[in-house]
Formats: C-alpha cells, sequence, structure tokens
C-alpha cells in the first residue's frame, strides 16, 4: 500500500479480525523465494525446539516479542467503504490481526544426533548380511520376478528411509545427504544404514584378498565380477558395492569419468540403489550376467590408495593398541600395503600423535572419531591427553567441531590458553 | 514432525504493516465487537510525511522499508486422517502475504486543538 500525496484511508479493525491463526517470519531474501517457489519446513517432534529446513540449510526459529503494536493488513483492502454508519466514505484498509511480535531465523547446525540414534539402533554386521542372504534365498525361491521386497525379518522394524529420516531429523535434505556420507551410511533395500566399523574393516580387506586372488589391479577392480565373485563367498552384493563407493572411485569407462566429483555423495545421489536392487533381482542365482547388465560398459573402480593405507595402518594402531617407534611403524606399515601403495606419514594426522623422546620419534595411536562432539567433552579429552598442544597436532583434532555461528577460533579462545614465548616460536595451546 | 510451508500462488501479494508505539486501549464496551471498528485516518501529507489520525490525536511517522522481508503465514491444522497416527493431525502453514515496507508511527501523539472531532477517541465506523 503505498499512498499517493494528499490521499488518505480509513484503518479499522477488519470483519475477520483476530479469527485466523496467522504469524509473521522474517526472511532473507533468498529464504523468501525458496518459500514461494518451491516450499520450506518447519520440523521438531513436540519436545524439540522447531526449526526451519530449506533445501540446504537448517535455521532456529526465535519468537521476537515486541512491545509495539503491529497492525497487519493485506493490499486488496476494500476501496469504498459500506459506510453504512460510519461518517467514512473513502477508501478503506482494513486490519487482519495485530502481530504481538515475529519469528527470526538463525542459521543453525543440523541436528545430528537424532540421525545416529536412528541410526545406530541397527547397524549392519555380520548378522544382518547372513540374513539379507537368507532373504536372498527365499526370494530367488518364490518364482515372480515382479514381487516388492518382501518384508524382510525382525531386525526391518527399525530402518529408516531417506524420506523417514528428513521427517525425523532436523536438517535440510542436502545436510542429511551429505551427514549420511559422512557416516559412510549405506541405502540397502532402500532403507540407510550404518555400516559396523569391524564389518566394514573386513570387507575391505576380503576385496583386497579377491583382488588378488583374480589378479585385479587395485585402480582397476572390476565391479560385476568383483561383486558376484564376493556374492558366492558369501558376501552382501550391497556391501560389496557400498564399500567400492566409500573406499574407491569410479575410473576407466564408468559413466561418470568426466566428472570431477566421483566422490561416495556423488554416487549415493545419483545411483537409486533400486538400481542395483533390480539388477541384482534379475541377476537372480547367475552372477554377473544379465542381459542389461552385460550392456552396459563395465564399471571399473580404482581403490583410493589413502584409503587403504589408513586402513592398514588403523588395524596395526589398533592391533598393539601400544606405542610405536615411528621408524618400526613405517616399516611394518609399509609391508603390509599392497603392491604399489606407499605409507604416508600425514595420513596418521588425527590417528596417532607423534611425541619426541629423546632423539626418537614415537606414535601414540590417538583416534580423532573416537572423540566426543561437545566443544567442552572434546577438549577436556584432548587436555587429559597431553596437556600442551601445538596448531598442526590439535588441528586434525578439532574436526567437526565447526557450526555456524561458532568458529574454531572462538572455540580456541572459549577453551585454551594460548602462549607464545617469542615471536618466532609456534604458538602453544594449553587448558584455560 | 514436519509441517510444510508453502505458497499457493508462488508470487505473493504484497502486505502492508502500521507499526505504533505502545498500543490501542479499546474502550471496555467495544472489546467484544471490534471488527469493523475504526481505528483513525491514515493520511499521506504532501510532504511526504504520513500521518495517522486517531480521534482527537495526531501521529506523524514515516514510511520505512524493511531491512528483512516478512512473510505471513497462515497456520491451518489438518485434521487426522485415517492412517494417521500422529495425535491431533499435522499442521499446514500457507504464505498468504509478504510485507516489505510499514508505516512507523514512533512519536508522540499530539493533541488536535484546531479541529474538534464532536465523537470521543473511538467510534464505531459502519
Amino acid at each position: 500500500m503505498k499512498l499517493r500525496p494528499g490521499e488518505e484511508v480509513e484503518v479499522a479493525y477488519g470483519p475477520a479480525f483476530g479469527t485466523d491463526d496467522l504469524h509473521l517470519v522474517e526472511l532473507e531474501e533468498n529464504i523468501l523465494q525458496e518459500m514461494l517457489r518451491n516450499g520450506v519446513h518447519i520440523k521438531g517432534e513436540p519436545e524439540e525446539e522447531a526449526v526451519l529446513c530449506t533445501s540446504s540449510k537448517t535455521y532456529a526459529v526465535k519468537f521476537v516479542g515486541s512491545s509495539n503494536t503491529m497492525f497487519i493488513m493485506p493490499e486488496e483492502s476494500q476501496k469504498e467503504s459500506r459506510g453504512s454508519r460510519g461518517s467514512w466514505t473513502g477508501a478503506q484498509a482494513l486490519v487482519t490481526f495485530a502481530a504481538p511480535g515475529y519469528l527470526e531465523l538463525v542459521e543453525t547446525a543440523p541436528k545430528l544426533d537424532t540421525l545416529k540414534t536412528l541410526l545406530s539402533r541397527n547397524r549392519y554386521d555380520q548378522n544382518s548380511e547372513a540374513e539379507e542372504l537368507e532373504q536372498e534365498k527365499i526370494e530367488a525361491g518364490a518364482i515372480d520376478e515382479d514381487d516388492g521386497p518382501q518384508s524382510p525379518p525382525e531386525s526391518a522394524q527399525e530402518l529408516f528411509s531417506f524420506e523417514d529420516l528428513l521427517e525425523r531429523v532436523q536438517a535440510s535434505e542436502q545436510e542429511l545427504r551429505e551427514a549420511l556420507r559422512v557416516l559412510n551410511a549405506a541405502e540397502v533395500n532402500g532403507k540407510w544404514r550404518l555400516v559396523d566399523e569391524k564389518y566394514m574393516r573386513m570387507l575391505l580387506d576380503m576385496i583386497l584378498c579377491t583382488a588378488v586372488e583374480h589378479d585385479w589391479p587395485l585402480s582397476a577392480l572390476p565391479e560385476e565380477p568383483l561383486v558376484s565373485a564376493m556374492h558366492s563367498d558369501g558376501y552382501s552384493k550391497h556391501m560389496v558395492r557400498h564399500c567400492l563407493r566409500t573406499c574407491a572411485r569410479l575410473s576407466g569407462e564408468g559413466q561418470m569419468g568426466e566428472k570431477e566429483k566421483t566422490d561416495a555423495a556423488a554416487d549415493v545421489t545419483e545411483e537409486p540403489s533400486d538400481m542395483d536392487v533390480d539388477e541384482e533381482r534379475r541377476g537372480g542365482g547367475m552372477p554377473g550376467g544379465s542381459g542389461r547388465g552385460s550392456s552396459k560398459p563395465e564399471k571399473v573402480w580404482a581403490l583410493h590408495s589413502e584409503t587403504v593405507c589408513l586402513h592398514r595402518a588403523r588395524q596395526l594402531l589398533a592391533a598393539t593398541g601400544s606405542k610405536w617407534r615411528l621408524e618400526d611403524f613405517m616399516e611394518a606399515w609399509a609391508q603390509d600395503l599392497p603392491v604399489g601403495m606407499k605409507p604416508d606419514r600425514s595420513l596418521l594426522r588425527g590417528e596417532a600423535l607423534e611425541e619426541k623422546v629423546g632423539g626418537e620419534v614415537w606414535l601414540r595411536p590417538f583416534s580423532a572419531a573416537l572423540l566426543p562432539a561437545k566443544p567442552a567433552e572434546r577438549f577436556d579429552v584432548l587436555f587429559q591427553q597431553k596437556p600442551r598442544w601445538h596448531w598442526e597436532d590439535l588441528e586434525p583434532y578439532l574436526k567437526g567441531l565447526k557450526t555456524p555461528g561458532q568458529s574454531i577460533e572462538a572455540l580456541l579462545l572459549k577453551f585454551t590458553r594460548k602462549s607464545q614465548p617469542t615471536s618466532d616460536q609456534p604458538a602453544v595451546y594449553s587448558r584455560r | 514432525m514436519l509441517a510444510p510451508i508453502r505458497c499457493e500462488c508462488g508470487i505473493c501479494a504484497e502486505w502492508t504493516m502500521i507499526e505504533l508505539q505502545g498500543e490501542i486501549d479499546v474502550q471496555g464496551a467495544f472489546k467484544n465487537e471490534m471488527q469493523n471498528l475504526r481505528i483513525g485516518i491514515l493520511c499521506q501529507t504532501p510532504t511526504e510525511k504520513p500521518i495517522l489520525r486517531i480521534g482527537y490525536h495526531e501521529l506523524e511517522g514515516s514510511r520505512v522499508v524493511l531491512k528483512k522481508a516478512l512473510a505471513v503465514l497462515r497456520k491451518i491444522k489438518l485434521p487426522p486422517t485415517a492412517g494417521q497416527q500422529i495425535e491431533g493431525g499435522s499442521t499446514r502453514f500457507d504464505v498468504v502475504g509478504v510485507i516489505r515496507q510499514k508505516y512507523l508511527f514512533k512519536t508522540r501523539p499530539r493533541p488536535l486543538i484546531s479541529k474538534p472531532e464532536p465523537k470521543l477517541k473511538k467510534i464505531k465506523a459502519g
């Protein structure tokens, strides 16, 4: 409503004043546009604080009260008053409601705890694999190909599809996908699962063994033959594929060859897993060979050498659980690696701490992955481990602490004391 | 629980806001029938300053463009459908308008002596 100079309108309570349940939300223009074009969501269980999710971000919703009176009126107020009893016959602006305040959005980190809680109730491990293979046998026995996946055994009750998770977890679609990728979750028959670490390590070991057995180079693992070879040894096809997606990248004639980012996220989002399911059901008992499968270019995967190196390093560190002399460790590590892969000391950042004892460097296993997520607890554990930290040692252990509105710098100020004897010496962080 | 916020039309009509300091006290007799009650007359003076006349009083204000837009949402409680176990059904928000500017009156009211109106502060308009 914009009045021209000299123009007058009567402002009055509208005929429906106060009858609608109306709310104001203050928005950045980009969120407003997304809201108008595609819609956004308010999410939260009754016991949670509500958040607003766009397709890519999560915002906390805060109510900002005001002692001012805010009269809200639609544009298309009546131009002429019906003016039966009143003296006014000119244009009228009718107030629809008086707002007690408005809702404000503050960008916030997605609440991923819920996701972890939901998914960790039912991790995929060897038992799940056994169940899955059992189920496959039953389905192979059934004649009808078009049968949807029959409701699998008990464990299926606590499984979640992407939509289920999107509804329950206070995160945007993009943040949820990213979180599933970071957690290395796998989609099995349309349900997202966390994969048991031990099981995953065993699977990677088996892939390495199978590659040696068939004389496949680790930089060119053919997907179908590998999957069916391992399937006949009693490993889940889904999981072998999942392992490839997380530990390897497509190479050779993979359809996504020209894409820069062929990481797990891209694979997961661009290849709906029903395709896998589909292929598998057609494949039935005959490994590797359906008409459709062979007409497609063979997918070839290159194992990330860092993943394999790190995998072996973790095994070594876990095996003894005690300190290693760096030289000894590097030697043992190199011996454990497949031909052509070299150990890289920088990979140990966040896995083990280097300590100088006399003239020698020692490694002490200390995994960043096992640290608590809350900043106060995390710093507590860190300073228990070691009272004084140099930045380069500390940095890998701070991963995942940064959230919108909470920078690493701010956390360091809050939880550490930084000291620097002289300007040319590196700074040291100690407990505050 | 998921409550969608969406807009049927995709381009929402612009709404207006009039903001006053303090509040307007409606006389007791009218408290229960505020519908169609006149609040005042808003007028745009030739000097660009909007003026709001409420009864004997006049407020001088300004037209302000909001730094961030305000969306007007209508909350709609949907009755639970047959298959739904959620208690009380679900909720939906419709975007019905967008506010980008407001008439802001933050001065104290100035009594109008030259132009007395015969009626009391609150009069019932048609």
